[in-house]
Formats: C-alpha cells, structure tokens, sequence
C-alpha cells in the first residue's frame, strides 16, 4: 500500500513557501552550477536538423510519427530538432482526390458520392498517417472520415530501421534505441488500425460525454481498418480561440476542463488520450471541451504509472533519498548519484525540473499563464544534461507527452486552474494503489 | 450511359465471371444466366470472343460514367487525372481479377493489330495530357505517339505489379499509381523542361554539325 501521505502537497509549500518565486531561484541556483552547455550548438543543431529532417518530414508515413515519438523531453534529441519536427507535424500534403475515391471504394464499397449525401473533396487536416475528410450522412449526421494513406502499416517496420539509422546518427553511441522503437511499434501497428480507434472513440465517448466534454461518436458501420467514420464535432482550435481575444474567465474555463480530463483520465486507472497535441482538442460555442483523435490511447502498466505519479508527491516534499529511489526504479538514473558524476548531474537536473513539474500541485489554484513559469520549464528543457541520451522506462515516451502536452496547452491559453480536485484524485490513486 | 450500354456491360461482366469457371462456357448458357433470349445475345454480340473482348472496352465506358459524377473533375490536377483514369481501370479489374489475370495478355497485348482497349486507353491519356492547362509548353514535343505508347507499356508494368501485389486490397499497387502520377506531374509541369528544350536548341543550332542536321545555312567563306 503507498504511504502517499495527503500532507505531502502541504509539506511541499515548506519548501516553495512562494511558489513559482522558489521554484525560480532553485531552477537560478541550479542552473548556474551547470557546465559545458552554451548556445553555440543551437545553430549547429537547427542546421542539422533542418539537413537530416527537412525533407524527411515532409513524406506520409509512420517515419514522422516515430521520429515525433522521440520529443526532447525523453534527452533523445537537442530542442532545434523537436522544433523542426513539430513545425512538420501537420504540413504533410494532403493525397488527390483521385485516391481519396479510391480509397473509399475499396474500403466501403462505393465512391464517396454513392455513400454520403454530401462529400468534401478537400482534406480539412492531413497528417503523417492519413487524413479527414468533412461528410454528410444521407440520415443529416455530419461526419468527419478519415483515410489512411495506402500501403502505411506495412511502411512501419522499414520505417522504424529508417528512423534507427537516423537516431544513431544523433543520440550517444552505447544507447539501447530497441525498447523505445518497440514501444513506437506497437503503437503505431494500434494507430494505424481504425476499428481500434473507432472503438477507443467508443469508450472514451462512454466514459466522458458530459456537460463539460464532448467526444465523436463511432460510425461503426462506414468504417473499417482503413477508414474510420466518426459524428463531426464542431468547434474552434486553441489558435483560432485565442484569436478571438476571450475573456480570462473563458481561458480558464477551458483550462479547467482540459485539467480536469486529464485527471479523470488518471482517476479512472484506465486508458489515456495520448497525443496531447493543440490539435486534438476544440473548444465549442456551447463552452464544452472536444476532444477529438484516439488514435494514440494507451494503458499504462500498474506499476509504472504508479511510480510515475509518485514523482509528483515526492518532489513536492524533497525527499532526497525517495526520488532518487524513484528514478532509478524508472530507469532514469543508472546507478547511485553518489558513484558517478553524470549520475549525480542528471539527478540534480530531474530533482529540479520534477519539482518545477510538480509546482502547479503546490498551491490551489495555479495560473498557467504566468510567464515566468513558462520561462522556467523552457530554460530546464534547454539545459536538460542528458540531451542526445536516452534515459527512463519506455512508457515515458508517452507519459511524459502527454503531461508536457497538458502544461503547454494550458501555458498557451493562459489558464488558471483549481488544482484542488486534482490532488484528491492523485492521493486517491496512489492511496489504492496495488502493492508491488 | 445508356440502357443498351449497360446491358451489354452487365452480359460482359457475366461473361468475365463464367470464364473463370469454365473457359468453354456457352453463349446458351450465358444467355439462359441473364434471363435473355439467344437471339437477343446474339444481336448484341457476334461470338463469345466479343463479348470477352468488350469487358476490356467497357471499362472506358465505366470510367467517363464515373468522372461525369465528380463535380470538380475538370479542375483536377494532371496526377488527379491520371490517377482517377488507372485507379478506376483497376478498381474495375480488381472485381474480375482472375479474368484479367487470364486474359489481359491474351485479348489486349498479343493481338498483332492494335486491340480497342489499347486504342482506348491512348485516347483517354491524350485527352488528359493535352487538356492541362499547367503543363509547360515545352512539354508539347514529348506528346506524340511514341510517348503515348510509352504510357501504355507503363500502364502493363503498372498491371503486372498489381497482379504480383500481396498487400491488402492491392494497395500498394494504389501507392504506386500514386506516385508515379505525381512524378509524372512534376515533369510535366516543371519549367526544367523548357529550360532543356532551349538549351538544346542553342547548342544544336550552334554546334558545327547544324548542316548535317539541316539547320545551318550556307557557311560563309573567308
């Protein structure tokens, strides 16, 4: 049984009697006493990036999913190749029309115009693994159907050498790439089947369908491996808000529905949305939160997603001797700090970043929009000791996506949210937590 | 299309799935399948060889009844088209593919003259190519009946991929039209070729071998 005490939130603002000012002059104090990074690689590392993935990225396929997979926060690779890639995310082109067709005549039987009463030819999103397209069902349903790109699940494997070769060119030489590509393996071969996805929508639909979310529908029957149908959601995406100059209370509002699905997701031990990405969230004009894309929802082992948690207590109370217990359980550090001095540097850097990670939980209510805070999660990520060096369980490329995923949205949107609930519900599940 | 049309597709599609079953099958016995009267059979087609023969000749109807129902066809792109025309032939091929893997070579490749399909698919891709608005106008002089046999030939290598493709629903065969229109696009639509085309020019035109090559006039004597 844990001994996750519900004092340890409380213990924590002995530390950070302030907040984001303690947390600042810790990450200043600890920042000082590192050595050997300057900027001079920045241009260095954008140039390569921009050699190495310029025109990678632009091809279909699982290659830029995988290469996605490996986000800085993992220290597989410096912050300017993250940044070339994410700009590439969603500028994939769309496929013709002609294939469009198709494709749906293949999958579904008919053309497109035989099937739905009304068909946007054009993609209104194209991705690295297929793309959507706006519908109408002949019953007046609007749908959204997306298409995979032929020939994409068998391009995985090749794919995955392609990427093996390109990671071995920038990460450190001793590093053991195959755990984390068999970890992307997997769920790609998950997120290339549509059935999968059009039932994770099912579920998903089933357990948060409220007042306050809004999720698709699955149209099970104009759907197969291959094209998935959905009901269309209708709503505006965090750049179109924002656009609109919305009022505080309004940014908080969504905020606060976005915290909140993030912490049910964990309340429920069960499977979470894991591709936090601006892009898969909407926000509606009857104020709901939409989430949208469940082509990547995992379910993370017990015992992982437990200690995984912990941290967050944990560093709250600065318990030395318990992180560094946590960490190497989690396969972050290798051996004692005590006995190597990389170690010990990149257990000084986890012992910092985790608690500015953890400072949102600190107070009871937390506001995402202060750009100080932004600053310090930004300077961490930028010093991170451990760049072009794996580190961690496998399930920390998805954890830690959509943890980061969660904070930068809400940094975006300017949100303050109530953390209150949210630390019943961490205590909750670390509380029921099975023994290991 | 009209109603004769689609009966005489409905009796070759038929006749493409007998074949399959029993290679002598009798016109009767078509007949008698469809519910028709011999004689009425026999008024549409002369033998059971042009019925197997119009099954390749009809795809074309199929695939002008299909564009006619894209609204935006005419705005598409040279790749779209191109795509659009060989998708639609092998979606149609992909429901009688035991026929075609049959009888393509036999009904549409071997024949000394040159067969309806072949003569068809020509017609379609000039249509194509020579509509594009976007293609570079030096692109013109590659448009002449070699190329379009070219464009055949490369049609038979797209089917012999195809009929070796083991991917689901023959989907790579789906990704390999798709690129190599796209390909074809970007030459036809780049100003490389021109570029070429005037380079060319200049050095044939200056080269010492021009009269020999008929373009130079009479040199001038010191």
């Amino acid at each position: 049984m844990s001994d996750f005490p519900s004092t340890r939130f409380e213990r924590g603002k002995i530390y950070a009697k302030s907040g984001l000012k303690a947390g600042k002059n810790i990450a200043g104090h600890y920042l000082k006493s590192l050595t050997g990074r300057n900027g001079s690689n920045s241009e260095l590392f954008t140039k390569t990036a921009e050699d190495l993935l310029g025109d990678f990225t632009k091809l279909r396929g699982t290659a830029l999913k995988i290469a996605q997979s490996f986000s800085i926060d993992q220290g597989f690779l410096p912050e300017e190749f993250t940044e070339v890639m994410s700009r590439a995310q969603y500028s994939v082109p769309p496929i013709n029309r002609s294939l469009v067709r198709s494709i749906i005549r293949r999958e579904l039987g008919r053309y497109p115009e035989q099937i739905f009463a009304k068909f946007g030819e054009e993609a209104i999103a194209a991705a690295s693994i297929g793309q959507v397209h706006r519908a109408q069902l002949h019953d007046g349903r609007e749908v959204a159907v997306k298409i995979q790109y032929p020939g994409v699940r068998d391009t995985i494997s090749s794919d995955l050498a392609l990427a093996r070769t390109l990671l071995r060119q920038i990460v450190s030489g001793k590093t053991d790439l195959d755990k984390y590509l068999n970890e992307i393996r997997e769920t790609l071969l998950r997120e290339t089947d549509y059935i999968q996805e059009g039932n994770s929508i099912r579920r998903f639909h089933q357990r948060f369908q409220s007042d306050g979310v809004v999720t698709p529908q699955w149209i099970e029957e104009y759907s197969t491996q291959k094209v998935l149908t959905m009901t269309y959601l209708k709503g505006v995406h965090l750049d179109e808000f924002l656009k609109s100059d919305p009022d505080q209370s309004d940014k908080d509002h969504y905020g606060q529905l976005f915290w909140d699905f993030f912490h049910n997701q964990i309340r429920d031990r069960d499977e979470v949305h894991a591709d936090t990405h601006p892009g898969n969230f909407l926000f509606t004009e009857e104020g709901r939160l939409g989430v949208i894309d469940f082509g990547c929802v995992k379910r993370f082992p017990a015992e992982f997603f437990n200690d995984y948690l912990q941290l967050l207590p944990t560093h709250l109370s600065q318990d030395d001797d318990a992180i560094q217990k946590l960490y190497l359980k989690l396969d972050v550090l290798k051996c004692e700090p005590s006995s190597d001095k990389t170690e010990q540097k990149i257990f000084e850097f986890c012992k910092n970043y985790g608690f500015t990670f953890a400072m949102p939980y600190l107070e009871e209510r937390f506001n995402f929009g202060d750009p100080e805070y932004k600053e310090l999660l930004a300077v961490y990520t930028k010093n991170a000791p451990f760049t072009n060096e794996p580190r961690g369980n496998e399930n920390f490329l998805y954890t830690t996506r959509v943890h980061l995923g969660l904070y930068h949205f809400l940094m975006k949107l300017g949100a303050t949210v109530d953390t209150s609930r949210s630390k019943s519900i961490l205590e909750n599940v670390i509380h029921h937590a099975v023994p290991t | 299309m009209n109603t004769a049309e689609s009966l005489k597709i409905r009796i070759a599609e038929r006749a493409a799935s007998r074949y399959t079953e029993n290679v002598r099958f009798s016109l009767n016995s078509l007949a008698k399948e469809l519910e028709m009267d011999p004689p009425e059979l026999f008024r549409l087609f002369p033998n059971r060889s042009s019925i197997l023969d119009y099954y390749y000749e009809s795809r074309f109807e199929i695939y002008k009844n299909e564009i006619s129902a894209i609204e935006s066809y005419e705005n598409y792109s040279l790749s779209e088209k191109l795509n659009t025309l060989i998708l639609s032939l092998l979606d149609q091929f992909m429901e009688q593919r035991e026929f075609v893997l049959m009888t393509y070579k036999q009904r549409v490749l071997t024949p000394m003259s040159t067969t309806r399909f072949k003569a068809l698919y020509r017609q379609e891709m000039e249509i194509i190519f020579r509509s594009d608005s976007n293609r570079c106008s030096a692109s013109t002089l590659l448009l002449n009946s070699f190329f379009f046999h070219a464009l055949f030939q490369t049609f038979n290598g797209i089917l012999w991929f195809w009929s070796h493709d083991r991917s689901e629903q023959y989907e790579n065969s789906m990704a390999l039209v798709d690129k190599w229109s796209v390909f074809t696009q970007e030459v036809f639509y780049t100003r490389a070729a021109e570029k070429g085309v005037d380079l060319g020019k200049f050095i044939l035109m200056n080269s010492p071998l021009r009269n020999y090559f008929g373009f130079g006039c009479n040199p001038v004597k010191e």
